[in-house]
């Protein structure tokens, strides 16, 4: 591998670890394709995690899931209240943010806004996607820095 | 106690993870039960070690459920609750093992500054750990802290909890909590 590792590319990163990766990697493509929340809204939180965590080459990764160029741009730029976005974006946008700092401050009210646009099981699909594509920018930005000393 | 946020799938399985919140998305609980049950049982790090990750998470993330937890297989392999005092921000002066202190400094590279990993731990951490057992230590940090942080933003934390020792599942029914 001679370039950097993002949360696409962390499977052959993680190869030694055999049946652990086999079923984190299951894990990471159930939450990308259940049918609760689109790709495309998903690819937004992404985004905005590689954002706060400082993963350029995370930054610069596209996947193709409809999520419109527009939108990347608008996000990257800081610059969501441009009327692009529509409210059960900014409601996973907002929910997103405060995950990221502390679950714990995740209020009733932007639960409630998830759940509005996409049911409970919507919530627990969005929490759950958070907590693995976070976890794979975190192992992207580890296994990185573990290659480089080899 | 905060409400939930969410219901539970209502199914009685004796899973854990099945019959909490998580059932709710029955697209995902199947490969996060097989991930958890893996993490536990196809482990190639001493379980003591897993639950150290564990539960250095758990006080991280501050998830009230996840720090009552002790699984009997981690204090079978000689994780005491002497030691499990030791998992706070002064571990790395305490009397804790090299090797676990390494652990629970890998812990805190994932937790804390993924984006920063001393080249100096990383050579220790491959003096103590095979290429095999860093990456099973990477997904086990990385399924503890994801489940853990689903637990608080759906709500109904109890502000604290006792000490409760936790048995694997059997596997067949291919269940283990993780959080």
């Amino acid at each position: 591998m001679s370039t950097t590792i993002t949360t696409e590319t962390l499977s052959a990163a993680l190869r030694a670890g055999g049946v652990l990766a086999d079923d984190y990697n299951a894990v990471s493509k159930a939450v990308w394709s259940q049918d609760h929340l689109p790709a495309a809204l998903l690819d937004l939180s992404r985004l905005r995690l590689a954002q706060l965590h400082g993963a350029d080459s995370e930054l610069q990764l596209r996947l193709e899931n409809g999520l419109e160029a527009a939108k990347i741009e608008a996000l990257l730029a800081g610059n969501i209240s441009t009327g692009l976005f529509s409210a059960a974006e900014l409601a996973v946008l907002d929910f997103t943010e405060i995950y990221a700092q502390d679950p714990a401050a995740i209020s009733d009210d932007m639960a409630d806004a998830i759940k509005r646009h996409f049911g409970e099981a919507g919530l627990v699909c969005l929490v759950e996607a958070l907590g693995f594509i976070d976890g794979r920018i975190r192992l992207a930005l580890m296994f990185n820095a573990l290659r480089r000393t080899h | 106690m905060a409400q939930a946020r969410v219901g539970t799938s209502g199914s009685n399985t004796g899973n854990s993870i099945r019959d909490s919140a998580l059932g709710l998305a029955a697209q995902t609980v199947d490969a996060i039960v097989a991930l958890n049950n893996t993490v536990w049982r196809k482990n190639s790090v001493r379980l003591s070690l897993v639950e150290m990750l564990r539960l250095r998470n758990a006080r991280t993330v501050n998830c009230v459920f996840c720090k009552s937890v002790r699984y009997d297989v981690a204090k079978q392999d000689g994780l005491t609750e002497e030691k499990v005092s030791r998992i706070d921000d002064n571990f790395s002066d305490s009397d804790l093992s090299e090797i676990e202190k390494l652990t629970l400094a890998f812990a805190d590279v994932y937790l804390r500054t993924p984006d920063r990993f001393d080249p100096q731990l990383i050579t220790d951490l491959r003096k103590h750990f095979s290429e095999e057992q860093i990456c099973h230590m990477a997904i086990s940090i990385a399924t503890f802290n994801a489940t853990s942080r689903c637990a608080v933003s759906l709500g109904g934390m109890p502000e604290s909890l006792p000490i409760m020792e936790m048995q694997l599942p059997p596997e067949e029914v291919n269940a283990a909590v993780s959080c």
